[in-house]
């Protein structure tokens, strides 16, 4: 049944125009992703505004492709330069910019490219294997239960990607609190609104997500640079000896175990909400220099360090997506603003996608193995390029990127409104950096709060407001007695810290 | 070390108080309209209450003189203490005012022309050392964009 399922998605996902769109997405995340800096968030943050044009499938599967190309550009400036383009790409650093000391970048590089296009494989194998039961089993869920799984969500991802439990609720809520800005969803009443027209459909996402993810990161960075300047430069890749950056298949497959392992961690990390891919990667690299018969290499320039690093953080790619279309939940930042894109498109994520939209998800899974395939040959022919982009300097690229975040909020709506309320936003997201409120948790709250307004209202129209129902329905319990553990294991192990610091 | 929680307690207390209290009231209908529905006030006041709560927690631990969480995840959001709050402020100012250029600009001059002096500003406020290449950017990247977006996209920017 997926087999067939998947051929058809094949049928529709082989269309020039996706191929072509998806050879651009993998080829932009790969560039935005070797500069530092910026990474997958930034390049979908700019780029889902552009995809208004396209059609669904098409857009997600672009998206799809720079999210992919980002997650492993990244590794390019951790090699050549030990400065990871993205978060992720750190544990990538510790032994790929050690066989650049050693002359080795571009064997380096291509074994993080391989092992990124197997680890991703890997975990979209898994999205497409346990999407659509989970998605099934997901339907006997009411208002009450989603309201709790929310709730658990809301908890568990503010105890993960924040600096703090309660400014990771604060952001949460507070992204929530932003999303009942409009029109009621029920009697359409204007809520916060102050009459302009503008906001009767509510705060744009593009607004918020490029304001608080891409341009607070910049004017961030900026910032810092601004104090601390003379960073950037370039690679020094131009002699780098042939017969020493040769990577035969004997030598890549025979850590065959490594890359299993690691694809195994990242997916299992990626389809828990919150977890983060850095966190792979280091689980990755970790167990690798567990299981290895010479732990002592690592660190000092193994290929397998970058695969195990490579390969955990790309598996976390496909992975997210499994609760993202069971549940409508994303399992980290990217896959919030896929939700976005998703729902831009008129595919509002759930459950109920695989019934209503089940041809689109197959050519969407289908895309995201030929979006593999791609990653392959563009990051394979582009090794010798992606070194050169590196000299572009951080403060000439910075300045850019403002310019391209106001031009990917103004192309969907025509509206300067828009663009000041991203500007407004960006300014927020800064604060909320420097003062350790997590902007994942704001924009996942924002993403979410219709949903969660919607199931929280229908649970205590149905139930009369008897709340009990949350402990009465055992899907409900089990997520309710899911909250109450991450609240007790996040504030105790906050608590353990600060009695240590103390 | 109990001061950042302090500053974030009272602070979001504070907006939370303000916003329980005035802000959504007076700005959202707090009586359902329609039925046995819930009212449109229902949930704004929810999220404020919350982040009252929260604000609270806050404050109570910096009152108990406990240090904020170290970093858990791989959130990059994660808060840089070693920047001084007047630090902070003075950034903030320099963004607040090119918003408002830019706010100021986009309508009246364009957006070729308000993207290239914004270039320009923060090419020079971030430092960049080869002027030729300043020059280029500003030159170069307002109009490039304008062109591919409306031989793209049809779309005309401002």
């Amino acid at each position: 049944m997926i087999v067939e399922q998947l051929l058809q998605g094949f049928a529709l996902a082989m269309h020039p125009t996706n191929l072509v769109f998806m050879t651009i997405g993998v080829t932009l995340g790969i560039v935005v992703g070797i500069m530092p800096g910026l990474g997958s968030v930034t390049a979908l943050s700019i780029l889902i505004p552009v995809t208004f044009y396209m059609s669904p499938m098409v857009a997600i599967a672009f998206l799809v492709g720079v999210t992919k190309g980002g997650t492993s550009g990244g590794a390019v400036p951790a090699i050549l330069l030990n400065a990871p383009g993205t978060p992720e790409a750190a544990a990538t650093a510790l032994d790929g910019y050690q066989l650049t000391r050693q002359g080795k970048p571009f064997k380096a590089m291509k074994s993080a490219l391989y092992a990124s296009v197997c680890g991703d494989t890997f975990s979209d194998i898994v999205l497409i294997l346990v999407a659509a039961p989970f998605a099934a089993f997901a339907l006997q869920f009411g208002p009450a239960e989603f309201t709790a799984i929310m709730i658990f969500s809301f908890t568990l991802i503010a105890g993960l990607s924040g600096r703090s439990l309660i400014r990771g609720i604060v952001a949460a809520v507070l992204g929530v609190f932003l999303s009942t800005v409009g029109l009621d969803p029920v009697d359409s009443t204007q809520r916060m609104t102050f009459g302009i027209v503008e906001l009767y459909d509510g705060i744009s996402l593009n607004a918020l997500a490029i304001g608080v993810l891409a341009l607070s990161s910049v004017i961030h960075q900026i910032f810092d640079l601004r104090r601390s300047p003379g960073q950037g430069g370039g690679a020094v890749i131009a002699h780098a000896d042939p017969a020493l950056n040769r990577l035969g298949a004997g030598e890549f497959w025979g850590h065959w175990r490594t890359l299993l392992r690691s694809a195994l961690i990242g997916s299992g990390i990626g389809m828990l909400p919150g977890l983060g891919v850095s966190l792979a990667a280091f689980l990755g690299y970790g167990s690798a220099k567990r299981a290895s018969r010479n732990p002592d290499r690592f660190g000092r320039g193994t290929i397998e360090g970058v695969m195990a690093s490579e390969a955990a953080n790309s598996a976390v790619c496909g992975a997210n997506l499994v609760p993202t279309i069971a549940l409508g939940v994303p399992g980290n930042i990217a896959a919030a603003l896929l939700i976005g894109a998703f729902m831009i498109h008129g595919v509002v994520p759930g459950p109920f996608m695989m019934e209503m939209h089940g041809d689109l998800i197959y050519a969407i899974f289908a895309s995201m193995l030929m979006c593999n395939a791609i990653h392959l040959v563009v990051g394979r022919l582009g090794i010798q390029v992606w070194g050169y982009v590196t000299y572009v300097p951080k403060p000439v690229i910075l300045p850019i990127v403002i310019v391209l975040c106001i031009v990917g909020v103004y192309i969907p709506s025509n509206s300067l409104f828009d663009v000041g309320m991203m500007l407004v936003f960006a300014g927020l997201g800064y604060l909320m950096r420097r003062t350790g409120f997590s902007l994942v948790c704001l924009v996942i709250g924002f993403l979410l709060g219709p949903l969660f307004e919607t199931s929280l209202r229908q649970s205590l129209l149905m139930y009369k407001g008897d709340m009990t129902i949350l402990v009465t329905s055992p899907i409900a319990l089990f997520f309710v007695v899911l909250t109450c553990y991450s609240l007790w294991h996040f504030g105790r192990r906050s608590g353990a810290r600060s009695t240590g610091q103390d | 070390m109990a001061r950042p929680d302090l500053a974030a307690g009272l602070v979001v207390t504070g907006l939370a108080a303000v916003g329980g209290l005035w802000f959504v009231p007076a700005n959202t209908n707090p009586v359902a309209t329609a039925g046995n529905d819930i009212a449109p006030a229902f949930m704004p006041l929810l999220c404020v209450g919350i982040i009252a709560v929260l604000g609270l927690a806050l404050l109570a631990r910096s009152v108990l003189g406990r240090v904020a969480d170290p970093a858990t995840g791989d959130d990059e959001a994660v808060g840089d203490m070693a920047t001084t709050s007047r630090q902070v402020a003075g950034d903030l100012a320099v963004w607040a005012l090119s918003t408002v250029l830019v706010l100021l600009l986009l309508p009246r001059v364009g957006f070729v022309i308000s993207a290239g002096l914004l270039l320009a500003a923060w090419l020079a406020y971030a430092r960049v050392r080869s002027w030729l290449a300043a020059a280029a950017v500003v030159a170069v990247v307002p109009a490039l964009l304008d062109w591919l977006c409306w031989t793209a996209l049809k779309v005309q920017l401002p």
